[in-house]
């Protein structure tokens, strides 16, 4: 299966604006249709209306966290894009707990430029359409 | 058999009465001693012929212990057996005697012998003892848990506050061990290793630390208990410290570098080489900045033992290879030649750990090393263990930085910090880290002639 990055939609969580402007920028230079949202909560009912390909989700947002919201589309959606954390919390203990919620994969934010992220999410992509995890 | 009627059993207990270890004496009908070995004249201080006739019952020193009572009731027909304690005096200390009063029936066979008195000297003995129950004291007083336990897991010593805490834990009298405790205790004793475990008891946690003592025919393990409840409370709370603080360093660094590099990308306009220069500068910065953190919390995390590694027996050269050729694009656009001759080596590590360092290494070699230079990896065997040097022709690293080039940068001053900068903390890390796979980590370097780190590996 291929698909080209023009019909790939990111959904950006993240409650930090400067955050959501770079990431934004990177993935649109990329190609992708890009949508944010500034909480989990917004998250939960964008993310039904876009059906994203791939969701770049924070943790720590002050209405909803990246946690709830995992727990939250895992039971209140059939939403299955998959979800890749990228957090500045870098503690094994916070990503395990992102992946025992349904993360897909966990990044520390401060790791990554734009760029690079982008880099990280299609590699990700490719593995992951070729051997999708649900 | 009467001894009358047999001179050898007489000539027989003439032996024993001369040669005896004990003092020996008799009394008559009145008190009067009839008989006194030569053992009693050691231990009294009189002669023989000077006692025999005195009235033991009369003598001062004997009422003043209040011998003289006892001896009138066994005479009449009354055993007793007594420690008295009295100045000698022969010397001036004190001496502690057992006496032992057995009445003889009127068998007319020790002339008028109404009492036998057997005395030992026991001052000795009550000294030993005195000094191994203050010993006893000594731990059964201690405020933390202490008990020694045999191969099979018996106890075989436990003073008080062990046998609360493992009492309550199992909640039964005269309990086994529990099982957090005994398994460390069992492996300790097979492997013959120290090991420690933590286990919680009222809202306390206590470590308890296993020292197997190894013998020829059996062992046995010590283990020493101790409050640590303050430690791990204050290492929780440094855990947590450092991931709020590295969490909000983290978070502005991360706006600061995607802005810079949405003007690199020319995207608010064009730039001239100054700002180009200058935004390079402060991209540079912020990255160190947010390597700085991410080392701070590793080595936190070494340090508090929250990282525990996985060792697989591994072909090393396949990792060493992967390390090499993930870093060879910077070796190229820095003109450096790097050169990895890969040879089969086995060792046991977790490889993710085991790449980690050796990048580390490797980049190193490349920051200090100039253009036309040669970084080599080479590996060899030496007495069981697998050697991995990073060999490069760079400008070298003198003798008094190599003393503090691995060292937390804790223990140091600032001077130190800046210093280090560039060449990465991460050399404490990767020395810890090889530590952690049983290994070690050294450099051999001159000034001007490059510098060689090597890292050693137990092949089994």
């Amino acid at each position: 299966m291929d698909i080209t990055n023009q019909n790939r939609k990111v959904l950006i969580i993240d409650d930090n604006e400067d955050i959501r402007i770079i990431f934004s920028a990177a993935f649109e230079d990329a190609g992708f249709k890009v949508f944010t949202s500034k909480d989990g909560l917004w998250g939960i009912t964008d993310v039904i209306e876009i059906n994203p390909t791939v969701i770049i989700l924070d943790i720590m947002m002050p209405e909803m966290s990246g946690y709830d919201f995992l727990v939250s589309l895992k039971n209140n959606t059939s939403i299955k894009a998959p979800v890749i954390v990228v957090s500045n919390l870098s503690q094994e203990k916070d990503k395990q707990e992102a992946l025992d919620n349904g993360a897909d994969l966990c990044l520390t934010k401060s790791d990554y430029s734009g760029i690079e992220l982008v880099d990280t999410v299609n590699k990700f992509l490719l593995s992951w359409q070729a051997n999708p995890q649900q | 058999m009467d001894s009358a009627d047999n001179p050898i059993a007489d000539q027989l207990y003439v032996d024993i009465f001369d040669h005896s270890p004990f003092g020996i004496y008799t009394l008559d009908q009145e008190g009067v001693i009839t008989s006194f070995n030569p053992k009693m004249a050691e231990l009294s201080g009189d002669k023989s012929e000077n006692a025999i006739g005195l009235n033991a019952t009369h003598l001062d020193s004997y009422k003043e212990v209040g011998l003289d009572q006892l001896f009138l009731k066994a005479i009449a027909g009354e055993p007793f057996e007594t420690e008295v304690e009295y100045a000698s005096h022969l010397a001036n200390k004190k001496t502690v005697r057992r006496y032992r009063g057995v009445p003889i029936e009127d068998r007319g066979i020790v002339g008028q012998a109404r009492l036998l008195l057997i005395v030992e000297d026991i001052t000795e003995r009550k000294l030993i003892e005195k000094e191994l129950k203050k010993f006893a004291q000594f731990t059964a007083e201690n405020t933390n848990p202490l008990l020694r336990v045999a191969l099979d897991g018996r106890i075989l010593l436990i003073n008080k506050v062990a046998e609360e805490i493992i009492q309550t834990l199992q909640g039964v009298q005269d309990p086994t061990l529990p099982k957090p405790l005994l398994e460390p205790i069992k492996k300790s004793l097979t492997e013959g290793k120290t090991y420690s475990v933590d286990l919680e008891y009222q809202d306390k946690i206590i470590l308890f630390e296993i020292v197997p003592v190894m013998q020829a025919d059996a062992g046995y393990a010590n283990v020493y208990g101790r409050d640590v409840s303050e430690e791990r409370n204050m290492q929780k709370i440094k855990d947590q410290f450092l991931s709020i603080t590295s969490h909000e360093l983290r978070t502005p660094m991360t706006v600061i570098r995607g802005y810079i590099e949405l003007m690199l990308q020319g995207r608010v306009g064009d730039l001239n080489e100054k700002q180009r220069g200058f935004l390079e500068k402060i991209l540079e910065n912020t990255k160190s900045l947010i390597e700085f953190v991410n080392v701070t919390l590793d080595i936190n995390k070494l340090e508090s033992g929250a990282v525990s590694l996985n060792l697989e027996q591994v072909d090393l050269s396949v990792h060493i290879s992967k390390s090499v050729e993930g870093i060879r694009n910077l070796f190229d656009e820095g003109k450096i030649n790097l050169v990895y001759e890969p040879v089969s080596i086995v060792a046991p590590i977790e490889p993710p750990q085991f790449e980690r360092v050796i990048t580390n290494l490797l980049s190193n070699a490349l920051k200090f090393t100039p253009p036309e230079g040669t970084v080599s990896v080479i590996t060899m065997q030496h007495e069981g263990n697998a050697i991995i040097g990073v060999k490069d022709t760079g400008v070298g690293i003198s003798a008094e930085d190599q003393k503090i080039l691995f060292q937390k940068y804790a223990q140091i001053d600032n001077a130190w910090v800046s210093k280090m900068r560039g060449t990465g903390l991460g050399l404490v890390i990767s020395k810890d880290l090889i530590e952690k796979m049983n290994g070690k980590m050294w450099v051999e370097s001159e000034v001007g002639q490059g510098s060689t780190f090597f890292v050693s590996l137990p092949m089994s």
